[in-house]
């Protein structure tokens, strides 16, 4: 008899907070006691207390207790490992930045924003034409198993959900000074598994050609809009480098362009950046292909697109085409949604007009309304005629 | 597809060991089915062909999208997207056809669903290329013609491929849209 009402709660309880389990239970026990006929209660009332223990039926309390242990030992357990990988990493790549800038970490004492347990952020600043350096770490979350093994599911079924990854994102901004020494352009080099993604999360690398090169290994591809590009900025370090994260690095891209589709006009200026975006990396050698890759850019590969990123004329012009297309299709559909709602706004008003008028009036308006269209429509039959 | 239609109204689903057969015969094929996909999924990540394969789609009208979009992808990365959707469909197939005989107590699908499924795995595109070994031309260019399905020629194009549409899509700055 009983069996169905506590199993319907046992299941309330599950999706429940892990907070809510408990007065759930409660509500259980007086439910449990108040369903049993008054002879019962005097029986159990004339029980001892530790009987009345005994009698009482605990499963509830014991699944749901078990399974917040369970949660929590797996909370525990993902979160820990998600900040063992992050720190491991940290600590192969602290010299290099500590090398490169003044100041490494969020604030003096603390090197990493912990976002929560999937997401960690750094910061660094003060070093020779870069603003700043915001590197994101973004996790599985294996501290919530559930979410996790639904996301590993889902991802299997919708093209629209990404397969979970630990990945990180460098972001070195240039300072005004050295944004000033070079052109505006995109380059980048990209992994080729689902590259299609990354072009399409990031608005800069839609804006560059996709080729493929012999110089490159077979894993990657140039995303960059123009291809004599590829001799200057192509470094001869950079293969060797490449070959050795191919399973790490998932693009290394210079842009002056945002990642997000500009909306305003003014999200169109080039604010000039280099990124760096990887796997996070797992195993010894991944951990340290992931440091020499990220030491040779801080070390090497800014100072030498700040100096050398400086094309002829023939080539920017281009870029700057593509810069002059993308503004002009920006101005034209905030035009439009202004038009857009101009219209609109005129119609309600419209609207509220009529609704002032008295019945007799608002036939009135009609009528002549349907014959005016009457008329122009006639008129344009004429025309055709 | 015909014949087995003819079988199955012939058969007697309330004797047991009729149901028993029938009802192994559709495991099997099943699981043939699948057999054949995960094969055909292991012959193309140990060919790992990483050439690239640039093709326009065609908006998809039913989302609302207007414009056409650029698809960057590798031969890889196509084939097992193909491969995918047609393992998705084995497993969507496997629910309906459950839903039907376990619930509703109907058997004459399991017939047909022990045949058609495989017959449709071996006449897959990629497992053409991949299994028997067909020269990837012709109609198993690709990407592939899509087949029209249930709203056959209703405003439905193929992907494009030629250099002009190519060009014009790829730098159109699409990416990076917020949605939300």
């Amino acid at each position: 008899m009983l069996s169905l009402p506590v199993l319907l709660l046992a299941s309330v309880a599950f999706a429940a907070d892990v907070s809510d389990v408990a007065s759930d239970a409660a509500s259980v026990t007086s439910s449990a006691v108040a369903a049993t006929s008054t002879s019962t209660i005097q029986q159990l009332a004339n029980l001892p207390f530790w009987q009345r223990l005994a009698s009482y039926p605990w499963q509830l309390e014991i699944v749901s207790l078990s399974f917040m242990a369970v949660y929590i030992v797996f909370f525990y357990i993902g979160s820990k490992y998600n900040q063992r990988l992050v720190n491991r990493f940290m600590d192969s790549i602290l010299p290099t930045l500590k090398d490169n800038f003044f100041q490494v970490g969020v604030t003096t004492t603390r090197l990493l924003a912990q976002d929560d347990h999937q997401h960690y952020t750094l910061y660094a600043s003060g070093r020779l034409r870069v603003e700043s350096l915001i590197a994101r770490f973004e996790l599985q979350s294996r501290q919530n198993p559930f979410v996790w093994i639904m996301e590993l599911v889902t991802s299997q079924f919708f093209d629209s959900i990404d397969k979970p990854e630990d990945k990180v994102t460098f972001e070195f901004k240039i300072d005004a000074d050295g944004s000033a020494q070079y052109d505006d352009f995109v380059w980048g080099i990209v992994t080729k598994d689902n590259m299609n993604k990354y072009r399409k999360d990031n608005y800069y690398l839609s804006l560059t050609k996709t080729s493929e090169s012999g110089k490159l290994p077979a894993e990657f591809v140039f995303m960059n809009e123009v291809p004599e590009m590829n001799e200057v900025l192509f470094t001869k370090k950079l293969p060797n480098l490449l070959e050795k994260s191919k399973n790490l690095l998932q693009l290394i891209a210079i842009t002056d362009q945002p990642i997000d589709k500009p909306e305003k006009i003014s999200q169109l200026r080039p604010t000039k950046r280099i990124i760096l975006q990887l796997r996070v990396p797992k195993s010894k050698e991944e951990v340290v292909a992931a440091q020499e890759l990220l030491s040779y850019v801080l070390n090497e590969f800014i100072d030498f697109v700040v100096k050398r990123g400086v094309f002829r004329p023939e080539l920017t012009r281009k870029c700057k085409k593509t810069r002059e297309n993308e503004y002009s299709k920006l101005k034209r559909s905030i035009e439009d949604a202004a038009k857009e709602e101009a219209n609109a706004r005129k119609l309600e008003q419209e609207k509220d007009r009529r609704a002032k008028l008295s019945p007799e009036e608002q036939e009135k308006l009609t009528k002549r309304q349907s014959e005016r269209r009457q008329r122009r429509a006639m008129n344009r039959q004429k025309v055709r005629t | 597809m015909l014949v087995s239609m003819q079988v199955s109204r012939k058969l007697d689903f309330e004797d047991p060991t009729v149901l028993f057969y029938v009802r192994v015969a559709y495991v099997t094929g099943t699981v043939a089915t699948l057999l054949i996909y995960y094969y055909t999924q292991y012959l193309i990540n140990s060919k790992n062909d990483l050439s690239t394969l640039k093709y326009v789609e065609p908006p998809n009208t039913m989302a609302g999208e207007t414009e056409s979009k650029l698809v960057v992808t590798t031969v890889k990365d196509y084939d097992l997207k193909q491969l995918n959707s047609a393992i998705k469909g084995v497993f969507t197939s496997v629910a309906m056809t459950g839903f039907m005989h376990l619930y509703m107590k109907f058997a004459n699908p399991l017939v047909l669903q022990s045949i058609s499924p495989v017959k449709s795995a071996l006449e897959n595109n990629i497992v053409q290329i991949y299994l028997f070994k067909k020269p990837a031309s012709g109609d198993l260019k690709r990407p592939f013609k899509t087949s029209g399905g249930l709203f056959g020629g209703f405003g439905s194009q193929g992907p494009k491929t030629d250099k002009a549409s190519i060009e014009k899509a790829e730098t159109s700055g699409a990416g990076g849209v917020k949605e939300e």
